[in-house]
């Protein structure tokens, strides 16, 4: 799976969990100040990417560098799964 | 939640260009900290102006519950701990002109000067309200952090510096005046702490593993003190009194832990100047009230990827418009309180002056206390707590941001919450993020990764039980109270309150796990009428959870569970 599908991935999950009327999921939408609103938002999305792509989260990945957009999501898994 | 996550880092050029000047906006703010010097101190008399009280009556009102014996308003917002100044009145007007001071620095200094401007008021403060061994105490605190966590190249003149404040902070006047007894004292501090430095905590500092045990040790050096203190007392020792500049410093201890947090993430730059890291502790927003909110500010990368991250009016203004909230609880709040007593008590519900452990005492006492009388009771005293605490807190979190801080509000409208998680994160944002980051996230990265609800669940137990009471209640209690054992055992007695707030937000976290929201709550639909049941019933699980955290003397948790069940209805002997 390329960082393109795996992007692809994360946006869908992202729609359907924390629906966002209004608002269009890009790869460079600024997920912390337009999308998510909670820090269990970024605890279900850890559950997500560890169970969908079989990566391991570290707790030092949860900073807002990482979590910026659908891109450095997708960067990060890639990052994981190949390192 | 502008500053999830402690955000990114941003550049001094984005700054710069965030730092143009707007004069309406210095004058609302020296406008609106006019109103706050004119009905907390006696700044009328010095303009012959009518004390709030008689501009009021004035104005035809007539409270019975807002102003005080000297015709101000009785206000919480103050100076805590400080002995040097007459009257609160007088340490709230040196606090006033201190932020004014510091706000026009933060606002027409160019950048560079902008940070070490506030620090510089804000120890100008410390030396003004609390006086100079205070102020030394808590400079030797940070000092030694600092050598510890960021140790310097060359740092012979820091620990000389250190020394020094040692001698002022500690040992000053132990020669009973004899001025060869203080230069000796003075010259053995400096020495001894240059010699300890070099020889015992530099090599410490060269291998991984000391230097992680010593960079520990530092940061919890406040539980560790009073730990030890109240066991001793506990063993018949005599109790250990904390000098006052110590006392602040282990005030700041939840900062600590998350500036530590950022420095084990490698958020922080391998070379920290001084004023850099005092920039994070010594800011003019924890001045008043020292020992209320201390969480906020957060670490270093919350303070500074915050600062002047987005335009210095919007975010003065926005500080001004915090503080005008400040001001509604501030003024209002007791007057609230008492209408919603005489309400309920009208009604025929008594809810002893809003307080629950006052309600406990009656219980205790053999009383008969209905169900109505505890839901009402504990609800009504979450709400005084609330606007108690947010008059407070926002008045804080104002200083920050006319400061040039993007800072979260510490309450966000809590009863806009429809599940006890995001209640939590309403309702205390910032020391919840503290939780979050020193307890939720470390057990949640380590523990049961293959069990997602497990997972959750343990994580939540560690940081809103375990974390909230040990490093949260206990510690606090032992600042307030003095370092004795009773006050360990009385908090660890208190312990079904955590974990029954931590079982409801584990529990809230799995719902929605499981059942995913496919609704934004308060969308004014045909659902409208859950989201008003879910906030109440969460509200009233919050408040009725509290009758264990606010035991009278000789109640047992049985007796405190009869009163929590009375709230559901259900009557045990």
């Amino acid at each position: 799976m390329d960082k393109g599908e795996i992007a692809e991935q994360i946006r869908a999950f992202l729609e359907t969990e924390f629906p966002n009327p209004g608002v269009r999921l890009t790869d460079t939408t600024l997920l912390l100040e337009e999308w998510f609103v909670d820090s269990m938002a970024i605890v279900e999305t850890v559950l997500f990417l560890e169970k969908r792509f079989g990566v391991r989260i570290d707790r030092r990945d949860i900073n807002g560098e990482r979590f910026r957009t659908v891109a450095t999501l997708a960067e990060l898994v890639v990052e994981r799964r190949d390192g | 939640m502008a500053g999830l996550l402690g955000n990114v880092p941003i550049d001094d050029d984005r700054r710069r260009a965030h730092d143009r000047h707007d004069w309406r906006v210095v004058v609302a703010v020296l406008a609106v900290l006019g109103i706050y010097l004119y009905l907390f101190t006696h700044v009328a008399d010095a303009f012959g102006w009518p004390r709030p009280r008689f501009l009021a009556w004035r104005l035809g009102w007539h409270p019975a519950h807002v102003f005080d014996r000297d015709h101000n308003v009785d206000s919480t917002v103050g100076v805590t701990l400080a002995q040097n100044w007459p009257s609160n009145d007088d340490e709230r007007l040196v606090l006033f002109l201190i932020i004014g001071g510091a706000f026009l620095s933060a606002y027409f200094l160019p950048l560079p000067f902008k940070q070490p401007a506030l620090v510089a008021w804000t120890g100008l403060a410390l030396l003004l309200l609390y006086g100079i061994r205070a102020t030394a105490g808590l400079l030797w605190c940070h000092l030694w952090v600092y050598l510890v966590l960021h140790p310097p190249s060359r740092p012979e003149g820091l620990t000389f510096v250190a020394g020094l404040l040692a001698y002022v902070a500690l040992l000053a006047g132990a020669g009973g005046g004899d001025w060869a007894v203080a230069a000796l004292l003075l010259v053995t501090s400096c020495l001894g702490h240059w010699l300890g430095y070099r020889f015992v905590i530099r090599p410490l500092l060269d291998r991984p593993r000391p230097a992680a045990w010593l960079r520990t040790a530092v940061v919890q050096s406040a539980i560790l003190t009073v730990g030890v203190g109240a066991m001793l007392q506990g063993f018949g020792a005599g109790e250990w009194s904390l000098p006052l500049g110590v006392l602040l410093f282990f005030w700041q201890w939840e900062r600590l832990i998350l500036h530590h947090v950022d420095h084990k993430d490698g958020r922080i730059p391998e070379r920290l100047p001084l004023w850099r890291f005092l920039a994070v502790f010594w800011n003019p927003g924890v001045l008043p009230n020292w020992n209320w909110g201390v969480t906020i500010g957060q670490g270093y990368s919350y303070v500074h990827n915050n600062f002047l991250c987005e335009d210095k009016n919007r975010l003065v203004l926005s500080g001004v418009r915090i503080w005008l909230v400040a001001l509604l609880y501030l003024v209002f709040w007791n007057e609230i309180r008492h209408l919603l007593v005489a309400g309920f008590e009208a009604a025929g519900i008594p809810v002893y002056r809003a307080y629950t452990r006052e309600m406990v005492r009656h219980f205790m006492a053999g009383e008969t206390v209905t169900t109505a009388s505890v839901l009402a009771t504990t609800f009504l005293d979450l709400t005084r707590w609330t606007m108690l605490w947010a008059g407070v807190v926002h008045f804080k979190v104002g200083v920050w941001r006319v400061c040039g801080y993007r800072m979260d509000p510490y309450i966000n409208k809590p009863w806009l919450a429809t599940d006890l998680a995001t209640f939590w994160a309403r309702f205390t944002f910032h020391y919840r993020e503290f939780l979050v980051r020193a307890f939720y996230y470390p057990v949640f990265f380590r523990c049961c990764r293959r069990r997602p609800y497990l997972r959750v669940l343990v994580a939540t137990l560690a940081a809103a039980a375990f974390g909230n009471l040990v490093w949260g209640h206990v510690t606090e209690r032992l600042y307030y109270r003095g370092l004795k054992w009773e006050h360990v055992t009385h908090v660890l007695g208190t312990w079904p309150y955590f974990v029954l707030l931590a079982l409801g937000i584990a529990a809230s976290q799995i719902y929605l796990l499981k059942f995913r929201r496919r609704r934004k709550p308060w969308t004014l639909d045909r659902h409208l009428w859950k989201d008003v049941v879910a906030a109440y019933c969460m509200l009233q699980y919050y408040a009725l959870i509290h009758i264990f955290a606010r035991p009278a003397a000789g109640s047992s948790v049985w007796d405190l569970g009869r009163l929590f069940l009375t709230g559901f209805g259900i009557r045990l002997p």
